[in-house]
C-alpha cells in the first residue's frame, strides 16, 4: 500500500555554487586519516572459474608494491573472497596454466588428493559424488581450502580478509553474500556458517549430503534440493535471506550483483531480477539485503558490447558508464527503491576472473581487473577495523564506489539543515519545510591511477581535451534528487513492475520524480593541490526542504556533457557499446584493441580507463514530524540487534 | 581437462527432514541449465571454427581464450556459461574483430619471462 504521497520539493537555491565557506576552507587544511577504506567483495580463483590461485588473488589485491614474479599489487584494505557456489574440479592452491605464472600450472583435485600443500591436506572429495569423483563441492572448498588460505594470508598481510560467496541464486542469477559469524582468521575460527549457507541455498550446489558427523549422518539436514528455478526458486532465495536474517542479522549480507546481465526475471528459469525481487529480499532481510552491486568485468568491452560482461540481452542492452541501467539511469530501478525510502545502496567490485587473452602479470586486460586495480568500494574506517566493520559500513549506506581511482579515499558528502549536525550517506536529515539544506562535497582526485597507458584519453580527445589515461580528472558531479513516496506493500499496485531485456529495459521509469538537480563542473569547485600530487576539490550548495521526504545522491565522471558516443546532452552515460565508435589513434594504442578497417577502437581496458565514474550513496531528507523512513527504521533495527547480540570475534583481525 | 561427470546426476537426494533417499531416475535438478551435451557440442564446433584461422592470428588467440574459459565452466558444471563463452569464440572468428598491423606484436609475458622492473 502506498503511503500518503506528498511531494517534497528540493528547490534549487540560487547561486551558492563555488562559494565554499570559510569553515569549509579550514576543513581542507585539517590533517586527518582517510575516513574510508577500500575493498572488494566479488572475485574468483581456481576453486571455481577464476584463473589464479586463491592465495595469489589475495596477495595481488591486498599487498603493496610489486609481486615477486611481476605485476603491481593493489593494496586494498579489506578483501572478501566472493567465489561462486556449486563445485569445481581445479585445486585452487594452484593457478591455471593460462595465467602464465612461472612454475604454476593447472592442477585438479584428482591430482592432489592426499598431498599436503600450503599446510592443507585434502584427503577426500566429500558429499554426493559419482563413482569416480572429480569435483569438490564448494561448501567443502569454503571450509577446507579457501578459509585456511584466508587464515594464512591474514597473518601475512595484516589486512581484513573475509570468506564470502558469489551465490548462484535459485530463480535468479547471482548475488554477493557473506556470513562472517564464526570467522576469525587471526584466531583461526571457521567458515562453517558460510559453507552451510552455500550448501543449503546455492542453485549450483545440489549435493544431497554435505558434511557428516562421526556416525556418517548429515549435519546440515533439511535441504531443499528441488526448488531451484523460476518462482519456486525465488521463494527458496527469499528463504535463504530469511535464514541469514534469523541467524546472522548483523553478520551476513546478500547483495545481488550484475543484476541486469541475465535479462528480466523468468518465472520458469533462472535469469535476472525485477524490482519486486529486490523488494522481497529487502523485506525478508531488512538488515542483510540492503543493496545492489554494479557489474565488474570492466575490460570486456568489444565493438558488439560486453563491458561488464553484459551482452545485448541484458536489461538495458549493456552497461552505461560502466554501470548497469538499474543504477545508471536517472529514475531507474535503484531510484524506484530509494523512492520508497528503502535502505538500498549500491556497491562496486571487480568480479575478477582473468585478464582475458593476457596472463595475470600483464598490465593489459581484455577481461577483468584485479581487485583494487580499477574498482574500489569504500566503507568507513573504524578503529579497530575488522570484518564486522565492513558489513556495518556497507549496511549503513555510508559507502561509495569508484572506478579508475577517479576519486580517492576521503570523500566528504554530507548535508545539514539550519539546526543540528551533518548527516552523511545512508543517514536521514530531519528538517522543517522551507528550511535551507546545506550540502557539502569534498573529494580528492589522485595524481594517478593504475592504468598502464600514458597516452591521451581518446574519448576526451573528441572534445579537445588532452588527458593521459593514467591521470584521472574530474569533469563534473551530478547531484541527483528524487522524491520518496513511501513503501509499497507486496501485492499492491506498483510493487511488481514489468521488466524487459535488451534496450527496451532502459526505458522503464521507476521513479519519475528523479532529476539531476545540480550539475557542478570542476571549474566551479574550490581546488587545492595537495603535497602528494592529488587535487582536493570541494563545493557547497543549498537546497530548500519541501513538504515530503526526498533523497540526494551523487555521481561524478571524467566525461563532459554531450561527449560524442559517451554522454548525452544532460550528461547521462550512453550505452557503453557506443564508445567503440571512437577510434584510438595514438601510436601507443595497444595491439589488442578491436579493429575495423585497420582502425583501433576504444575497447577493452582502454575503454574502461577512458570512461570513469563514481557513485555516492544517498542522503535522505524528511520533514520534521513525518513518519520515519524505512531506511531509518531498519538502521534502528540494526542498532537494536547490535545491543542484543555479541559482536563477532573480539580478536578477529584488525587492519594494521 | 577431463569433462565433468555431471554432478546433478546424483545417486541420492536429501528430502526435507534430513533422510537420504535415492533420487528418482531422471530427476532433473536444474531444468533451466543447458545440458553437458549441448555445451560440448557448441564447444567443439567453435573449436573447429577457430582452428580455421592461422596460428597466431589475433582473433584465434581471442577465440581460444574464450574456449579455454568455456572448458573451465564446463568442468565446473556451469553449462550456461560454457555456451556463452563458446558463442563468444564463434562470434570472434566470424567477425574477425582483431588483427595485428604489420610489424605489430602482442605485448604479453611468457610464463618463463619476468617483466622489466
Amino acid at each position: 500500500m502506498h503511503s500518503p504521497v506528498k511531494v517534497m520539493l528540493l528547490a534549487a537555491a540560487s547561486a551558492s555554487l563555488g562559494l565554499a565557506s570559510t569553515a569549509a576552507a579550514e576543513d581542507l587544511d585539517r590533517p586527518e586519516p582517510n575516513p574510508y577504506l577500500a575493498g572488494d567483495m566479488h572475485n574468483h580463483n581456481t576453486c571455481t572459474d577464476g584463473s589464479v590461485s586463491a592465495g595469489y588473488a589475495i596477495d595481488r589485491s591486498v599487498a603493496s608494491g610489486t609481486a615477486a614474479a611481476g605485476g603491481n599489487n593493489f593494496n586494498l584494505d579489506w578483501f572478501t573472497l566472493g567465489n561462486h557456489g556449486g563445485s569445481g574440479n581445479r585445486d585452487c592452491r594452484f593457478s591455471d596454466t593460462s595465467a602464465n605464472l612461472p612454475g604454476d600450472t593447472t592442477k585438479t583435485w584428482t591430482q592432489t588428493l592426499g598431498q599436503t600443500i600450503d599446510g592443507i591436506t585434502i584427503s577426500k572429495l566429500k558429499g554426493t559424488q559419482p563413482a569416480t569423483p572429480t569435483n569438490m563441492w564448494r561448501w567443502q572448498s569454503i571450509q577446507e581450502v579457501e578459509y585456511p588460505i584466508i587464515v594464512n594470508r591474514t597473518a601475512q598481510h595484516k589486512k581484513v580478509l573475509i570468506e564470502g560467496l558469489e551465490w548462484i541464486v535459485p530463480g535468479h542469477e547471482h548475488t554477493d553474500a557473506a556470513v562472517i559469524a564464526g570467522q576469525n582468521p587471526r584466531g583461526k575460527g571457521n567458515a562453517d556458517n558460510m559453507a552451510q549457507f552455500e550448501f543449503r541455498f546455492d542453485r549450483a550446489d545440489n549435493d544431497a549430503i554435505g558434511p557428516v558427523d562421526s556416525s556418517n549422518n548429515p549435519i546440515w539436514t533439511g535441504k531443499d534440493n528441488i526448488n531451484n528455478n523460476g518462482v519456486a526458486g525465488h521463494q527458496k532465495a527469499v528463504s535463504g535471506i530469511q535464514w541469514m536474517q534469523t541467524n546472522f542479522p548483523l553478520q551476513s549480507y546478500a547483495v545481488p550483483t550484475h543484476s541486469e546481465r541475465a535479462g528480466a526475471f523468468n518465472p520458469n528459469g533462472s535469469n535476472g531480477y525485477n524490482i519486486e525481487h529486490f523488494r522481497d529480499f529487502n523485506n525478508a532481510g531488512p538488515t542483510v539485503a540492503f543493496g545492489i552491486e554494479s557489474p565488474g568485468h570492466f575490460a570486456q568491452g568489444s565493438p558488439s558490447g560486453g563491458a561488464g560482461g553484459y551482452g545485448n540481452g541484458a536489461v538495458g542492452g549493456g552497461t552505461y558508464g560502466m554501470s548497469g541501467v538499474y543504477t545508471a539511469k536517472i529514475g531507474g530501478l535503484w531510484d524506484g527503491l530509494l523512492g520508497e525510502g528503502r535502505n538500498f545502496f549500491i556497491y562496486v567490485s571487480s568480479d575478477w576472473h582473468s585478464r582475458g587473452i593476457f596472463g595475470a602479470r600483464d598490465s593489459a586486460s581484455t577481461g577483468d581487473f584485479i581487485p583494487g586495480e580499477y574498482t574500489r568500494l569504500y566503507v568507513p574506517r573504524t578503529e579497530p577495523f575488522r570484518a564486522q566493520s565492513v558489513i556495518d559500513g556497507m549496511r549503513s549506506g555510508n559507502s561509495y564506489s569508484v572506478n579508475g581511482d577517479l576519486i580517492g579515499p576521503d570523500l566528504r558528502f554530507r548535508a545539514r539543515g539550519q539546526r543540528g549536525g551533518w548527516k552523511s550517506m545512508g543517514e536521514t536529515l530531519v528538517v522543517r519545510p522551507g528550511e535551507q539544506i546545506t550540502l557539502e562535497m569534498e573529494i580528492s582526485v589522485p595524481a594517478k591511477n593504475n592504468s598502464p597507458y600514458t597516452f591521451d584519453n581518446p574519448l576526451l580527445l573528441q572534445v579537445g581535451k588532452k588527458q593521459p589515461l593514467n591521470v584521472p580528472s574530474l569533469d563534473h558531479v551530478d547531484l541527483i534528487t528524487g522524491q520518496i513516496t513511501g513503501v509499497i506493500a507486496p501485492g499492491s499496485p506498483g510493487y511488481a513492475v514489468p521488466n524487459a531485456g535488451g534496450v527496451a529495459g532502459a526505458s522503464i521509469v521507476y521513479n519519475p520524480t528523479t532529476v539531476i538537480a545540480r550539475q557542478i563542473h570542476a571549474n566551479d569547485m574550490k581546488v587545492q593541490k595537495n603535497d602528494h600530487g592529488s587535487t582536493r576539490m570541494s563545493f557547497t550548495t543549498t537546497f530548500t526542504a519541501g513538504n515530503s521526504p526526498a533523497y540526494i545522491r551523487a555521481r561524478g565522471t571524467n566525461i563532459p556533457i554531450a561527449t560524442p558516443h559517451v554522454t548525452d546532452s544532460s550528461g547521462n552515460p550512453l550505452l557503453d557499446v557506443n564508445n567503440a565508435l571512437v577510434t584510438c589513434t595514438d601510436p601507443a594504442c595497444p595491439s589488442h584493441l578491436a579493429t575495423v578497417n585497420n582502425l583501433k577502437l576504444v575497447t577493452f581496458d582502454v575503454q574502461a580507463w577512458s570512461n570513469l565514474w563514481f557513485y555516492a550513496n544517498p542522503i535522505f531528507v524528511r520533514p520534521e514530524g513525518s513518519p520515519k523512513l524505512l531506511v531509518e527504521r531498519n538502521a534502528e533495527l540494526a542498532q537494536q540487534l547490535a545491543g542484543t547480540q555479541r559482536p563477532n570475534g573480539d580478536d578477529e583481525p584488525e587492519r594494521e | 581437462m577431463r569433462p565433468l561427470q555431471r554432478l546433478i546426476v546424483v545417486p541420492a537426494c536429501l528430502l526435507l527432514g534430513g533422510t537420504v533417499t535415492p533420487c528418482k531416475a531422471g530427476t532433473d535438478l536444474s531444468r533451466a541449465e543447458p545440458t553437458k551435451e549441448e555445451c560440448f557440442s557448441a564447444l567443439e564446433k567453435a573449436r573447429t571454427l577457430a582452428a580455421t584461422l592461422p596460428t597466431g592470428h589475433l582473433s584465434r588467440i581471442f577465440a581460444e581464450s574464450h574456449l579455454h574459459q568455456a572448458m573451465i565452466e564446463a568442468n565446473n558444471g556451469e553449462f550456461d556459461e560454457c555456451l556463452e563463452w563458446s558463442e563468444r569464440a564463434t562470434v570472434e572468428v566470424n567477425e574477425l574483430k582483431h588483427t595485428l598491423q604489420p610489424g605489430e606484436t602482442l605485448k604479453m609475458l611468457r610464463p618463463d619471462e619476468e617483466p622489466r622492473r
